[in-house]
């Protein structure tokens, strides 16, 4: 089947302001609106709460923190996630078996990863 | 096996030193027990002889009595021999003779009365009766009448001070071998009685053969005194014999017994000591086995169970020593802190391995952003270079602790350093207390300040040479630690907004918003000014500091 990433509603919670940037430009290459974005883990529950998107890419490491009560958020309001991490996926359990995005990455990467996402 | 020697050999080493040293002792004490029963046994020997010679003695005594009374008898004085042989015959049951002083025998009461009778034989002791006047015990012989071997005794028989007779008790030697036999004897005895010649008179066993014959010439070398000695039997066999001398008669007795005999009960004793020693030795070994067992046992299974726990595995040890579950326990102890290093070791890798991978994330952004705005391959290089050795310098910071935080001043201070004038004149000035930034903020605090240094190199107060920036800050505690950041250019040329939104302006609102704070700024002819106010929590640490300002 096939997807295309146009016009797609994202939500994009990732702490580093470069690689925020980075991933807008991208998202905005893809053609994908970023309908909101999280700094922080507190920033990221207070708008995963009533943010309206197709698909959630979180950071899992937020400042130390884990990005866990956000993803549990949104999953329940059936918000497809993609996680991106520096963690190799087995040292977070609640991970494994999730669509997961390991930095660094390209923009086809990305792009390939957000397509699993959106079909699961 | 490392060392020299099991537990298991060195306790049965311990059981050898223990069990040598007895079993020798046991073996002296043998020895000498039996030494002892060799004495005993040979003095016995000698007990015996003397009794016999006091038997001997005794019989002698008897006859001696009755023929010293004989003797005196009126009848051989009136040498009415007729009436003496009568007389004789009534008292006394061994053969009697009278004979005249050269021998020529007269009577003999194993004769008939009347009867033509012989010359005796030997007339030594016959003629020292004669010449002394005194009783004589004479050798053995052979008898010329009976053809028996005897011992004669001999009276001498005065008639007016003249010699006139010799009166003679005959003993045939089958009374001693009959008193030799009636002893009570030791087993496989050697026993003889031999006259002053040293010809047996009696000898058990195999008398026959041996009786007038001359003893062995080791007994007869020895038999002038009393006492025990090794000497050769008639047969060639090794004896011990004890020597005892009658007094009365001048004869010896023997008493031997063979070599064997005396040292076989010793060596039975021996034998049987010995072979109990054995019996108890094998046993206490025995025991020191089963008792080695119970300290090697468990001391294997610790060796064993011990090098499965280091190899990481779990396993249980029931100690059967309280030695062993001390060990046990200092071992467990040392897997478990063992098991938490490495745990945290494991951690650290972990935490580097996703620190190196978000920082090779951010460089590509780095590149990507740098790439966005510099298209030409020399100005890349150029803003990629500059952008990594600020990374780099905020890393040094955050390393300097422990990536946990970092201090504001040195923060500010690293972002700006590559906007300092080579000749060292400070365009910057910092005042403000001390502050401590977490380290994702104060990542993107480092970009922010590096992103307004170059926007103030191009178009504000670092454009010039007059220009300057004052760096402010203060820190609030309302109720949460807030630090308040002033940005003050001034001595530059005139400002204004900048008339669109590039990567600095997006860095910066990116970075205000990454810091959960707010940003403004005011263009005026005197320079920009920016504010930024953004809650730092760990910014109170530097309070605990001694030398912290007040806010």
């Amino acid at each position: 089947m096939h997807m295309t990433l146009e016009g797609k509603r994202v939500f994009v919670v990732e702490d580093d302001v470069l690689l925020q940037m980075t991933l807008q430009d991208m998202l905005s290459d893809f053609g994908c609106t970023v309908s909101g974005f999280a700094m922080s883990l507190d920033q990221a529950l207070q708008i995963a709460r009533d943010i309206s998107v197709d698909l959630a890419i979180l950071d899992v490491n937020l400042n130390g923190k884990l990005v866990t009560p956000a993803a549990e958020l949104l999953a329940q309001r059936g918000v497809p996630i993609l996680f991106s991490t520096g963690y190799r996926s087995d040292i977070v359990p609640s991970l494994v078996g999730r669509p997961l995005l390991s930095k660094p990455y390209t923009e086809q990467q990305l792009k390939a990863a957000m397509l699993r996402a959106l079909a699961a | 096996m490392k060392g020299r020697g099991s537990i298991r050999q060195r306790l049965l080493l311990l059981v050898a030193a223990l069990a040598v040293p007895m079993n020798v002792l046991v073996v002296v004490a043998l020895v000498q027990l039996a030494d002892q029963e060799r004495t005993t046994h040979l003095r016995n020997l000698q007990y015996t002889a003397r009794a016999i010679v006091s038997a001997i003695d005794a019989q002698l005594l008897t006859h001696i009595t009755v023929g010293r009374a004989l003797a005196a008898s009126p009848a051989l004085l009136d040498d009415d021999l007729a009436a003496f042989r009568a007389e004789a015959e009534r008292v006394n049951p061994v053969l009697m003779v009278v004979s005249d002083i050269d021998g020529q025998q007269l009577m003999n009461t194993r004769r008939p009365p009347g009867e033509k009778l012989p010359m005796r034989v030997g007339l030594v002791t016959h003629r020292q009766a004669l010449e002394t006047g005194l009783m004589a015990i004479s050798d053995v012989f052979r008898g010329s009448v009976s053809n028996a071997w005897l011992v004669t005794l001999d009276f001498p028989v005065f008639r007016e001070g003249k010699a006139f007779r010799v009166m003679s008790v005959i003993i045939d030697t089958a009374t001693f071998r009959a008193l030799l036999e009636g002893q009570r004897q030791p087993p496989n005895w050697l026993a003889g009685i031999a006259d002053k010649r040293g010809n047996f008179i009696a000898r058990i066993p195999e008398h026959d053969a041996n009786v007038g014959q001359p003893a062995s010439a080791d007994w007869r070398e020895v038999m002038d005194h009393n006492g025990v000695e090794r000497v050769r039997a008639i047969d060639g066999s090794e004896v011990w014999n004890a020597n005892e001398i009658s007094l009365l008669s001048g004869w010896r007795v023997g008493i031997a017994v063979k070599e064997s005999e005396v040292a076989a009960p010793i060596w039975t004793t021996i034998g049987g000591a010995v072979l109990a020693s054995i019996i108890v030795s094998l046993l206490s070994l025995l025991l020191a086995l089963r008792l080695a067992h119970g300290i090697a046992g468990p001391v294997r299974e610790l060796e064993r169970k011990a090098a499965v726990l280091v190899a990481g595995q779990d396993v249980v040890l029931e100690p059967r020593l309280p030695e062993v579950a001390r060990v046990w326990e200092v071992l467990q102890s040392a897997m478990a802190k063992r098991g938490v290093a490495e745990r945290q070791s494991r951690l650290l890798v972990d935490e580097l391995a996703h620190r190196v991978k978000n920082t090779l994330a951010v460089v590509q952004a780095i590149a990507m952003q740098s790439l966005r705005l510099e298209p030409d391959p020399r100005a890349f290089v150029e803003k990629f270079s500059g952008r990594l050795a600020l990374l780099s310098r905020a890393h040094d910071l955050l390393t300097g602790h422990a990536w946990t935080s970092a201090a504001l001043d040195e923060i500010i201070t690293a972002a700006l350093a590559p906007f300092r004038r080579p000749t060292g004149e400070d365009m910057f000035a910092l005042a403000g207390p001390p502050v401590q930034v977490s380290a994702t903020p104060a990542i993107t605090l480092s970009l922010m300040l590096h992103e307004l240094a170059t926007n103030a190199a191009k178009y504000g107060a670092l454009s010039g040479l007059q220009g300057r920036v004052d760096v402010t800050w203060t820190l609030s505690n309302t109720p949460d630690p807030v630090v308040h950041l002033i940005w003050c250019e001034t001595g530059g040329p005139p400002v204004q907004p900048p008339a669109n939104k590039g990567y600095g302006s997006r860095l910066l609102s990116f970075g205000a918003a990454q810091l959960g704070g707010q940003l403004d700024f005011k263009w005026s002819t005197d320079g920009m000014v920016c504010r930024l106010t953004f809650p730092c929590p760990t910014g109170s640490v530097a309070q605990e500091r001694p030398h912290a300002a007040t806010t």
